[in-house]
């Protein structure tokens, strides 16, 4: 009972604190649900970007820095609330139309009930990810040795504790740690509570990028991101009545305690708030996409790489942005690389035993990749000595692997749907081109995919053997942010004439008029 | 001229602007049915939900498919088990139990049991056949080759190896009683279960040897032997009056790897289940790592380790125990399924630990 309590306090304490970062409506126009939405995501990130701080500057992870932060989380929450009762700040009507909003209920719901109707119970979100908060909760010390003594010790060198990735991001193991701390308690179920949330607020984040268009993008958008399977589970029903069957238990579900739905949403708000900062002019907006886009680089490696392929796309889509857009660029990238700081001051601290892309991704390494084989002789079957090596299919280059890979992906419309087929369509060209927001938007999807296909390139995993591990697909959900706005923009555009709202750039405008 | 330049121009814009249409209706008709796929995940939803609440929201290994048995790869080395240099084939008395994999399920040639009894019968030994209704089918694909018995218990007198190859509810059933009773009606102890369909923890407090052969569906944590014994070794750490965080485990293998798979990779989950306990590896980097980097660990276990006994010379053992200040030393042999005895927990003196109270 316990437990549940302790993650519902810290899924409203998240909120209460995304509430009281978001600017005025008026400001930042936007309806209820969108509001929630990124309300609570923008909250989950500062929760985490706040413990890391924290713990950095040497205040360990127990209880009173857990409750002292929700505390501060809920009144600063609270005071906005009230504050809004006293002036009034109308939200816009809602985007969504009837049996769109239907559909958001049964698959925001039903996101969250599936995520929780299981406890822990596969292998990355245990021991990625549990693993490091049980260790957080426990002792209350991301240096502990259970962090750092992976190599061994120097009086022992051959002998080390176990854990994977040791180098991963603390933000989900620092959500899981609060909702323990909360629930005093570790419960393998309802640590999972604040990690629920993610497929049910990456739509609103969608719908928040493009109400600065339309609403009739934003509809779009919203509905893109939701319907896409990814977001919920890959690749069902592949095999007919037997996924029904085994649905929830087979490991192909997304939902759940992993991190690579929570970069997903993370980095569809930070490119939603950057593309409504752009067009205000506000530079809370722009801090507060830098907030995603750190909250997202602290969930999962990937995070940091998408940090940079959006920083890199702003710069080459739109070189002679005026000096507001400029501005906002810049705030919302400084914003995301100081707040995840102390992440990646720790970080550089911590051993890197298989993942460390930045030290990987050389040209030297990329080029000899590029023209070298898969290492045949470390692939299972070579080791037990059961199958000839030529058997394996000596001479495989990794890029056609890749090829394989990329392809397979865009059309597993099981997954993904047509979303990568709509993306295609919605490459600006002519007279779209013209369009800032779209071109980085496109430079966005195509750079994430660029930067996977070169981390697979140079991955020390058997790329023969990464499928069946849901790689790459579950690289690629992390773009559907981005991917969903592309598309619901270019189809959206088209409804602006008809639209009674007109979007959120006409009601933004009067009021800085007014100001 | 002027004109007919004109009119180009007016084509070319015509075409373009038709194209333009085109593309939008792609557009619209594309997003249509991408909203359409929404059915997909809405359907997972609910048959996931439906799931959960089916098994009480609570995964156990007995919720997943039967164990995977591959007939071209995995009956050569079954084969190979019954029949070692110091077991020949010809001396082998094998019972079979289960010719068709399960209920519902007819046998035919492909089945693990009519495969396997036929081929041990072709190399010479003896044996008997039971399944709990499919003996008259059975009897048309093998022949005279072997002797069909009612009873499995019967069928099991005197023989030197039990094969379980029908996953059928009659043998998942079977407790301690009945293996004990099985005991006392072989004559050798070896029981290989090809769809992990009996209680392998079960079979072993009675006396037995249990094998599994197929490759179970469900992941490792959930298996039912990893479970209890991570379960005991929790209770028996808190009973020995020290605080779990500070509680050292050496974890030391005393044997060659017996496998490759990386679902051996068992030690992940102790070190979860036990944490904040500490659990200490040799090479924990490469144990931890990649696919490649776990099979390096296991060529580097397996060539550092000497052929029997425990892995380093004693000196260093005592040395990493010293150093390390380990409390416990949890002996273990590599085995991608998890059998109790596999584990031998031991104080760092070498002295059992107490049981819990």
């Amino acid at each position: 009972m316990m437990g549940v309590l302790g993650g519902m306090a810290v899924v409203v304490c998240a909120w209460l604190a995304g509430r009281a970062l978001l600017p005025a409506r008026a400001v930042l126009a936007r309806d209820r649900w969108e509001e929630q939405g990124v309300a609570y995501l923008l909250g989950a990130a500062a929760l985490v970007v706040a413990a890391m701080l924290a713990t950095r500057l040497g205040v360990p992870f127990h209880a009173p820095l857990a409750f002292a932060l929700l505390a501060a989380a809920a009144a600063a929450g609270i005071w906005r609330l009230r504050c809004e009762r006293r002036v009034p700040d109308p939200y816009l009507p809602c985007a969504l139309g009837g049996w769109m909003r239907a559909l958001m209920v049964v698959l925001g719901a039903g996101s969250v009930l599936v995520t929780i109707a299981f406890p822990l119970s596969e292998f990355d979100p245990l021991f990625h990810f549990a693993y490091k908060g049980k260790i957080l909760h426990g002792t209350g010390n991301p240096f502990d040795g259970a962090f750092t003594e992976v190599l061994g010790s120097t009086e022992v060198p051959g002998v080390g504790r176990v854990m994977t990735h040791p180098n991963y991001p603390l933000g989900i193991p620092f959500l899981q740690a609060f909702a323990a701390h909360a629930g005093f308690g570790w419960s393998e179920r309802w640590v999972l509570l604040p990690l629920s949330l993610w497929a049910a607020c990456l739509p609103a984040a969608v719908s928040l990028a493009l109400r600065g268009f339309s609403t009739a993008a934003a509809r779009w958008g919203a509905l893109i991101a939701a319907a896409t399977p990814m977001l919920y589970v890959r690749n069902f029903p592949r095999s007919g009545a037997v996924d029904f069957r085994s649905a929830g238990l087979d490991g192909t579900k997304t939902l759940g305690g992993g991190g690579d739905l929570a970069v997903a949403a993370l980095f569809a708000a930070g490119c939603a708030l950057y593309l409504r900062a752009r067009q205000s002019g506000r530079s809370r907006t722009a801090l507060l996409a830098g907030l995603a886009l750190a909250g997202a680089a602290m969930m999962k490696n990937e995070g940091l790489g998408l940090l940079g392929v959006a920083a890199i796309a702003m710069l080459v889509t739109d070189p002679l942005m005026g000096r507001r857009r400029w501005a906002m660029s810049a705030l919302a990238v400084a914003a995301a690389i100081l707040l995840a700081a102390p992440w990646l001051s720790h970080r550089a601290r911590l051993p890197a035993i298989d993942e460390n892309y930045g030290e990987q991704l050389t040209f030297a390494r990329l080029a000899d990749y590029w023209t070298g084989m898969e290492p045949v002789e470390r692939s299972p079957l070579a080791l037990t000595g059961r199958v000839d090596k030529e058997d394996l299919g000596t001479g495989e280059l990794r890029r056609s692997i890749l090829y394989r890979y990329y392809h397979s992906e865009f059309t597993d419309f099981l997954s993904f749907g047509v979303l990568w087929l709509l993306v295609l369509l919605s490459v600006p060209v002519g007279a779209s081109f013209r369009q800032a927001e779209l071109r980085w938007l496109a430079a966005v999807v195509a750079g994430g995919l660029l930067m996977y296909a070169l981390i697979l390139l140079v991955t020390p995993w058997g790329l023969t053997h990464l499928r069946p591990m849901g790689i790459p697909d579950r690289l690629f959900l992390h773009l559907i942010g981005p991917a969903a706005m592309l598309a619901g923009l270019r189809v959206g555009l088209l409804d602006a004439s008809a639209d009674p709202h007109a979007g959120a750039q006409g009601r933004e405008a009067r009021v800085r008029a007014s100001a | 001229m002027v004109e007919g330049y004109q009119g180009a121009a007016a084509i070319r814009i015509a075409a373009s602007m038709t194209a333009a249409a085109q593309l939008v209706r792609a557009r619209r008709i594309l997003t249509f049915l991408h909203a359409a796929l929404a059915t997909v995940p809405v359907l997972f939803l609910v048959a996931a939900l439906v799931n959960a609440a089916l098994i009480g929201f609570q995964p156990a290994s007995r919720n997943f498919p039967r164990a995977e048995f591959d007939l071209d790869n995995q009956a050569p080395d079954v084969l190979k088990f019954w029949s070692g240099p110091d077991r020949p084939l010809r001396s082998a008395v094998v019972a079979v139990w289960g010719l068709s994999e399960g209920p519902g399920e007819r046998p035919t040639a492909e089945s693990p049991g009519i495969h396997l009894a036929r081929e041990l019968a072709a190399g010479g030994a003896e044996v008997r056949v039971s399944d709990p209704a499919m003996l008259a089918a059975a009897r048309v694909l093998l022949g005279g080759s072997v002797r069909y018995v009612e009873d499995p218990f019967e069928a099991a007198r005197g023989a030197t190896q039990l094969l379980v190859a029908g996953d059928w509810p009659e043998f998942r059933e079977l407790g301690v009683v009945d293996f004990e009773r099985l005991r006392r009606e072989m004559q050798g102890q070896a029981v290989l279960d090809v769809f992990a369909t009996l209680d392998g923890g079960a079979v072993e407090a009675a006396g037995l040897q249990y094998f599994l052969s197929g490759v179970p569906q469900y992941p490792p944590w959930l298996d039912p032997e990893l479970q209890a014994f991570t379960a005991e070794t929790r209770a028996l750490l808190e009973a020995q009056d020290l605080a779990v965080e500070d509680v050292r485990i050496l974890v030391v293998p005393i044997l060659p790897m017996g496998t490759w798979s990386p679902r051996s990779r068992w030690y992940l989950q102790l070190n979860y289940y036990l944490a904040p306990a500490r659990v200490y590896l040799p090479h924990a980097q490469l144990a931890s790592g990649t696919i490649p980097q776990f099979w390096d660990w296991v060529r580097r276990i397996d060539e550092e380790g000497p052929a029997e006994g425990p892995l380093w010379p004693e000196d260093y053992l005592l040395a990493v125990l010293e150093d390390l200040d380990v409390d416990f030393v949890l002996f273990f042999l590599q085995n991608d399924d998890f059998r109790r005895n596999d584990w031998i927990l031991r104080r760092a003196d070498g002295s059992i630990p107490e049981p819990p109270r």
